[in-house]
């Protein structure tokens, strides 16, 4: 377990300051996971953060062949990976 | 005939926003309205091709839409503008459309009866 925090973004970059406020707040080593409406923000990685999305939600949207390679793709399982092995989860909605 | 002009605001998925806002213009044309659609903003990403809905169980909004010709909805409308900010070109887009400027809007308004944005 590592002392950095896991940001779940999970609004629109475009209609939400969910992301903008995240990146504002996030520390340097700490990991942001796009999800939900957030996975917009895949197509350019959007901060030097480690940055992963949730693959499900890049499919559904049709954004899987235009997601950033430098972003990490997930499923769930890798997703509740991620959150037992940050001390903290932080949601941004 | 009365006439409609839906503007949709809203991403596929997230919220039912954009669901409903095709159901009501579905409805609206079975009605004999005269229907015309703008997608803007977020809405944009519902003509995106390639949207994949097997493995969630939603239903598929790009082949929702793909029925708006068949039900006489017409003019399709695209702010060009909402495309560009998102890197999109028609080419990315499932439908063929008619792109209009943000600066057309209110003319583009006072052409209908009713307005709704959703």
């Amino acid at each position: 377990m590592t002392d950095s925090i896991l940001h779940l973004v999970q609004q629109s970059p475009t209609a939400s300051s969910a992301l903008k406020d995240c990146l504002a707040a996030a520390g340097p080593v700490d990991s942001i996971v796009l999800m939900h409406d957030a996975v917009y923000a895949a197509m350019e990685k959007p901060s030097a953060h480690t940055c992963y999305a949730l693959q499900a939600d890049l499919e559904e949207r049709g954004l899987l062949e235009r997601t950033d390679s430098a972003i990490t793709l997930i499923d769930y399982k890798g997703l509740v990976e991620l959150c037992d092995q940050h001390r903290h989860n932080l949601s941004w909605f | 005939m009365a006439s409609l002009l839906m503007i949709c605001r809203k991403a596929p998925y997230g919220t039912s926003y954009a669901r409903e806002a095709i159901d009501i213009a579905l409805a609206a044309s079975a009605f004999d309205v005269d229907v015309a659609m703008l997608f803007t903003d977020d809405g944009v990403w519902q003509l995106i091709k390639g949207q994949n809905t097997e493995n969630t169980g939603s239903k598929n909004v790009e082949s929702v839409l793909s029925s708006l010709p068949l039900y006489d909805v017409a003019p399709i409308l695209v702010n060009e503008a909402s495309l560009t900010e998102r890197h999109l070109k028609t080419g990315d887009l499932s439908l063929p459309v008619a792109l209009c400027q943000p600066d057309e809007l209110a003319a583009l308004c006072a052409q209908y009866d009713k307005v709704l944005t959703i």
